[in-house]
């Protein structure tokens, strides 16, 4: 089971409204590199782990990626919550209203909304571990192409330190991938 | 005796898995910032510098401190799935998760609680009376 703590992983404090940014950043809550798919991956691919490295490892994983879906929804909630009709209309964010008003909702950039076609199981150890290895250079990569679209400071902390964190978890499933490899899994 | 052989044993599973993934740690507050404690992990992105955190009153303070002493402890957390059997890496999980729950209580006992077990149990239900994380 999971246990809420009312508390984020890393704070945020945005003070600029930016509509533009906020609806480039909402890819990586609902876009095929976001966290949401991310958490879903990793919680998924673990039952099959062959052995408590691989199911602790994917259960910690997918547990932090939970904590990144709340700091990108809380970037988002916060560069729109004081937008005004016009400024949404002129940030292309006028059909997002008209279907959530100011809510939140998980799409990529272009409004796709979120389908788990952005990940797969196999069942297989070695190539599931391998396509989260690629996830966590998507996102990484991903980071950097939304680092380099601000130049707001209070966006741009947080995202650094999301791009770390993908670097840290791509080296843990490597270190498992290539383990588990040398042991014939 | 025992003693001696037992980190004989722990040295060499350690030194056949981790040869070239020595246990090399920025300072809990560095590690947070930065989103890494790995040194030898820690890559920058162009010129960007990680963000000093603005710590602008004591509840904010007690949440930057629980937040470096728990991320310490997740990134330990992480890296002992893989090497469960590493000495130096458990010790210090232990330590800062023992930090981490010292400074929760502290900040609970002023400031209301991080998890619906940390209420008291008073009326009204303080579980809801403190701000969202995602309010400012």
């Amino acid at each position: 089971m999971w246990k809420y703590v009312k508390r984020l992983e890393y704070p945020i404090n945005i003070k600029k409204k930016d509509l533009k940014m906020a609806k480039l950043l909402v890819t990586q809550y609902g876009g095929a590199n976001g966290e949401l798919a991310a958490a879903l991956r990793y919680l998924n691919q673990r039952y099959t782990m062959p052995d408590n490295r691989g199911k602790a490892l994917l259960t910690d994983i997918g547990t932090e990626e939970l904590a990144h879906v709340e700091m990108i929804s809380t970037m988002i909630y916060q560069l729109l919550k004081d937008a005004t009709l016009e400024e949404l209309k002129e940030a292309g964010l006028d059909s997002h209203y008209a279907e959530h008003g100011k809510g939140l909702y998980p799409t990529d950039s272009n409004g796709v909304p979120f389908t788990v076609t952005y990940f797969a199981t196999t069942g297989d150890p070695l190539a599931d571990l391998s396509e989260d290895m690629a996830a966590e250079e998507k996102a990484r990569a991903t980071y950097e192409n939304l680092i380099d679209l601000t130049n707001d400071p209070d966006i741009i902390g947080p995202l650094l330190w999301l791009r770390q964190r993908e670097i840290v978890h791509f080296q843990r499933f490597k270190e498992l991938y290539e383990m588990y490899k040398k042991e014939g899994f | 005796m025992d003693f001696n052989m037992y980190n004989e044993i722990d040295y060499f599973n350690n030194f056949s898995e981790e040869s070239n993934n020595s246990l090399d740690l920025f300072s809990p507050y560095e590690g947070y910032i930065k989103g890494n404690l790995f040194k030898n992990l820690y890559q920058e992105y162009k010129n960007y510098r990680p963000s000093r955190l603005n710590v602008n009153s004591e509840k904010m303070e007690m949440l930057v401190n629980i937040g470096q002493m728990g991320f310490a402890s997740h990134e330990l957390n992480l890296y002992l799935d893989n090497y469960p059997n590493n000495r130096k890496a458990l010790d210090l999980f232990n330590k800062y998760s023992n930090m981490t729950n010292k400074l929760i209580k502290e900040y609970e006992n002023k400031y209301g609680p991080l998890t619906v077990g940390g209420i008291k149990e008073d009326v009204p239900f303080n579980w809801e009376n403190e701000k969202w994380p995602w309010e400012v």
